[in-house]
């Protein structure tokens, strides 16, 4: 894992979620389900739009179903900035 | 140097780790006050409760029971203000309230609010969820049913407070209505009385009156929250669309800094003196190089910053916190711009002690904290310089560090932002605290001129009042079981709700007790709750407060307690000492007025007093104006 927007969305997953970074990063959902739930998801929404300084829409929070589509969202909201 | 937000971060994780290892929990509490100012949010929100929760079971703080209930979703927020609570020494228990649930809550006297048995609960209810009408589509209404619909609000308002003051003893804080950002009307709307702005006002003047028909009800003002942010920055329309959360990340976290406002004092947590650095603090520059000349103070930029770092200080002084010096300085120097700069709000009289001198700060605390006659845990400390701030909270971490931004323009808001001072209600005591403590250093000079103790009782011509306690003397009477630490011999903490249903009991007996002497008025001091139970009173509560211990005016008030249960049929007066780390003062005082231990229970102990055999006398030079036995026949 050397991507550092992937390590420090895990990082800060990890925190919000008590989960271990390890196993947060392997964590796979079912199609069109998220292994988050709804506040669990809410909470880290709200991690990330403090500590990166982003916005997510409704429809972002539909499509954030692992770790790694996060990062990659938040990557994509930073560089279009 | 300053250190990049996530590397500080990290840094006072670690400290707060290392404390804990080390077993120095105050250290482990001031440096999660420190991580959660700098950086609040829900990582680390996780990170001080799971850290608070390990604390818990060492070290108990303050506890505290919460419910939150709302008409949109706050599930967000529980974490950060349970770790907001946390960092300043309170162990909070949460209940969140169904999903805008809250009037069937109130309303039903066996709801899980009641079972919950809360000692504080917040009623967040957003203005489009409690009337939509008037949020909305306010411009399809005639001006009759406007006013209709704002009178069925008011009245429902009204109920709910009604109906929660039936079942809950708990104090209850209310946000107010907050206005759209737009006007339905556009600019319309400002240029009549009947506006919906001008609307949303009169609802909130509605509720105040409300709420003020019963103690213990607070309002927020959640407009002026809002505004202090900006509403733009406040709402997250597409979380409230899709979620029902309309707020921000930043909001949620500003709205738990407010709530804090208010827990602080529900449960005791109070600061009583503010202890200010000198040069470039309270003015800009340094007095003994720039000269009187030269320190920038008075109403012109640069030095207006430092008024208005003043005016905010003065503000709190007439709240009635006290405030003292504490300043590396040449005192020569430093008292002149004091006592003669034209430019300076604040003088030499608002002072209740002074440091001016080239010692170590923490001993300059710890000596002021004792001249106040105040726990170092009551004192907040201001000072530009980030070393003496790093030194102080490292030696002294129950001292309340207050963190001060590079640029002094944002100073004034930085102390105003501080939770520290808030409370609940103000009294007449509170406002004039400072000037009885400069009444005080006179005494003192009396006292060291004076020869005999009794003597200089004497010349002091104490006048004691004490009488059941009324229902204006509530607030007070509540102020100080929840502040009173050294003179207290149980510590039991009591909201004025509590007092209230205590003096409407006939089991229960609460007195008041004023003093004055030749100083001044003192004002009322001194407290205490007894328990009727057929032939025993027992005493639950005895407190006076710090600015009046030491001057035999405990064994009048004790005299009064044991007269009445005499006179009442009593047979025995039964009294109870709990130690705490901060009431030794009190620890002899059932002994040394003829009681006897009759029972020992951990460290409390039980003492009794048989009235029928033994009475107590009131010193000869104390004049009682009136007593407890007066007034009640």
């Amino acid at each position: 894992m050397t991507n550092p927007i992937l390590v420090k969305v895990s990082q800060l997953a990890s925190e919000v979620l008590n989960v271990p970074v390890q196993q947060i990063v392997t964590r796979r959902a079912v199609e069109g389900t998220s292994v988050l739930d709804s506040l669990q998801l809410l909470n880290l929404v709200l991690e990330l739009e403090q500590s990166f300084q982003v916005h997510f829409s409704p429809e972002d929070m539909d499509e954030m179903t692992d770790i790694p589509a996060i990062a990659q969202m938040v990557e994509r909201k930073l560089s279009a900035r | 140097m300053m250190l990049p937000a996530n590397l500080h971060g990290q840094v006072l994780r670690d400290q707060i780790d290392q404390a804990m290892g080390s077993r120095q929990y105050e250290q482990a509490r001031a440096r999660m006050r420190q991580l959660w100012d700098s950086a609040p949010g829900p990582a680390t929100a996780k990170f001080i409760v799971s850290r608070a929760r390990e604390l818990r079971a060492i070290m108990p703080s303050g506890r505290l029971r919460l419910a939150i209930l709302s008409s949109f979703t706050l599930d967000p927020a529980v974490p950060l203000i349970e770790a907001a609570a946390a960092a300043h020494g309170i162990d909070l228990d949460v209940h969140l309230g169904g999903f805008n649930a809250y009037a069937q809550e109130i309303l039903d006297a066996d709801s899980e609010l009641y079972r919950f048995s809360p000692d504080v609960v917040i009623l967040g209810v957003q203005t489009r969820d409690a009337e939509p009408e008037l949020w909305d589509s306010i411009t399809d209404l005639t001006l009759d049913q406007v006013t209709g619909a704002s009178q069925r609000l008011g009245d429902r308002f009204a109920q709910l407070f009604s109906a929660f003051r039936l079942n809950s003893m708990a104090t209850l804080v209310v946000h107010g209505f907050e206005a759209p950002d737009f006007a339905r009307n556009g600019i319309l709307d400002s240029q009549s009385t009947s506006g919906q702005r001008e609307l949303i006002r009169q609802l909130n003047t509605e509720l105040l009156h409300a709420a003020s028909k019963h103690p213990g009800i607070h309002l927020l003002d959640y407009e002026a929250l809002i505004a202090r942010h900006g509403k733009s920055q406040w709402n997250d329309e597409g979380r409230w669309l899709s979620i029902r959360m309309p707020l921000t990340s930043t909001a949620l976290n500003s709205l738990t800094c407010e709530w804090l406002r208010f827990l602080l004092p529900a449960a005791g947590k109070v600061r009583k003196a503010l202890i200010v650095d000198l040069d470039n603090t309270l003015w800009g520059g340094v007095i003994a190089e720039d000269g009187m000349d030269g320190i920038r103070i008075g109403s012109e930029y640069p030095g207006a910053a430092f008024r208005g770092l003043q005016r905010a200080i003065l503000d709190l002084y007439r709240r009635g916190v006290m405030l003292a010096i504490c300043s590396k300085n040449n005192p020569a120097d430093a008292m002149e711009a004091l006592e003669k700069h034209p430019g300076m709000l604040l003088r030499r009289e608002h002072f209740a002690a002074v440091r001016i001198n080239w010692n170590d700060k923490v001993r300059n605390l710890r000596e002021i904290a004792g001249e106040l006659n105040i726990g170092t845990d009551a004192l907040a400390f201001l000072d530009d310089n980030p070393a003496e701030r790093e030194w102080v909270r490292s030696q002294m971490p129950e001292v309340a560090v207050i963190e001060l931004p590079d640029d002094p323009i944002h100073y004034t808001r930085a102390l105003r932002e501080c939770p520290h001072f808030e409370r609940l209600s103000a009294s007449e005591e509170d406002r004039r605290r400072a000037q009885y403590y400069s009444e005080q250093r006179l005494r003192n000079e009396l006292r060291s001129s004076t020869g005999s103790l009794e003597d200089f009782y004497r010349s002091l011509n104490m006048q004691v009042e004490i009488s059941p306690v009324t229902h204006d003397q509530v607030p007070r009477i509540a102020q100080l079981t929840q502040k009173t630490n050294q003179f207290n011999m149980t510590t039991r903490r009591y909201t004025e709700q509590e007092i209230a249903a205590m003096i409407a009991s006939p089991c229960w007996r609460v007195y008041s007790l004023r003093v004055a002497d030749r100083f001044g008025d003192n004002g009322l001091v001194g407290a205490a709750v007894v328990r009727v139970q057929e032939a025993t009173c027992e005493i639950d509560t005895f407190l006076l407060s710090c600015r009046v211990i030491g001057r035999t005016i405990e064994t009048a008030l004790l005299a009064a307690i044991a007269t009445q249960a005499r006179d009442a049929g009593a047979h025995k007066l039964v009294g109870v000492f709990v130690p705490t780390q901060k009431n030794q003062p009190a620890e002899a005082f059932y002994r040394s007025h003829g009681f006897s231990c009759v029972r020992q229970d951990g460290n409390a102990c039980w003492w009794e007093f048989d009235v029928r055999e033994k009475s107590i006398n009131t010193p000869p030079w104390i004049e009682i104006m009136n007593t407890a036995q007066e007034i009640v026949q």
